[in-house]
């Protein structure tokens, strides 16, 4: 080969990789099997791959407005003893200021942004296959973090609210045989962090809002061959 | 090497009349993050939807630059750990 030949095929290596490193698939966004801790969580990230993968290409494709943060995966409570797994996913809900949402007390908007994008992720995680039957799957976490109205633009802070609430609960809850204000009770955490520090548990309200099932991003052209159901 | 001077010179000129062409709020913009283009991906977004945001055609590659390629600033947040334990 021609030392031009081999200098090109080089640079298209080099291209590709960078190409690669630079455009996160699905994939990406499943927590790779060895950030696990624990065996346990380990073994049910080996085991819900196919799973973890699925959740995500739906998210990727059909949610573009939406982005899984810190990886898919079986987590635990911080700090708590014992080794629970929660399948877990944190999103970052992306959306323009509103002076509406902003006009909000902070318990309404968490309440908001609980109704509106934590309970349509609940409803996708636990009809997962294999969840419900499975004992080392303890129950469902869900965190969403979105930009603090009034925040700086260019630094925005981002507060979060995030839940774990065990199998039980949550389906009872979904088949609406448990009041959502017992589901909310019954929690083993719901906290807000305002972008600093803990704050703690916030009086959250739970509504019917059909934003995720309805919202089309305007000229949003979906990769062929996809399908969102 | 006369035709690659020719070419700088023509890129030169272009980029000075795009330059001269920009309206003041889009000097503001274009101030207010040092380069108006975080990324050419963003270069080609912005310029793909005509700049005024009308009929835009959005790809999930649009949105995954997007956020790869940070366009705008940093964010406040707490530590992950905080929230959530692998």
């Amino acid at each position: 080969m021609s030392r031009p030949s081999v200098a090109t095929a080089l640079a298209v290596v080099l291209v590709a990789g960078v190409v690669a490193l630079a455009y996160a698939g699905p994939a990406d966004y499943v927590m790779p099997v060895d950030k696990h801790t624990s065996a346990k969580g380990r073994a049910l990230a080996v085991k819900y791959q196919p799973q973890l993968l699925q959740f995500s290409e739906y998210v990727y494709h059909c949610l573009p407005y939406v982005e899984i943060r810190n990886g898919l995966g079986f987590k635990k409570v911080p700090k708590e003893p014992g080794d629970d797994r929660y399948v877990a996913v944190w999103i970052r809900a992306e959306q323009a200021p509103d002076a509406a949402f902003a006009a909000l007390p902070l318990d309404r908007q968490a309440s908001a942004m609980f109704s509106r994008y934590a309970i349509p992720m609940l409803k996708r995680l636990a009809a997962v296959p294999g969840f419900a039957s499975d004992p080392d799957v303890h129950g469902f976490s869900v965190a969403v973090e979105w930009i603090k109205p009034g925040s700086d633009p260019n630094r925005p802070t981002m507060e979060i609210l995030a839940m774990f609430a065990d199998q039980a609960s949550t389906r009872a809850f979904l088949g609406q045989t448990l009041p959502a204000g017992q589901y909310v009770e019954k929690m083993k955490k719901l906290t807000f962090f305002d972008g600093e520090k803990e704050v703690g548990r916030l009086p959250i309200e739970v509504w019917e809002d059909n934003f995720m099932a309805t919202y089309k991003v305007p000229g949003y052209e979906m990769e062929k061959g996809k399908v969102c159901s | 090497m006369r035709s690659k001077i020719v070419t700088a010179a023509a890129l030169i000129v272009v980029a000075f009349l795009a330059g001269a062409c920009a309206t003041s709020e889009q000097w503001a913009e274009w101030r207010g993050h040092t380069t108006h283009f975080a990324s050419g991906d963003h270069g080609s977004f912005s310029l793909a939807n005509n700049l005024d945001g009308k009929n835009p055609k959005v790809t999930r590659l649009d949105i995954e630059n997007s956020r790869t390629q940070n366009w705008w600033g940093k964010n406040i947040s707490v530590e992950p750990g905080q929230v959530i334990q692998n």
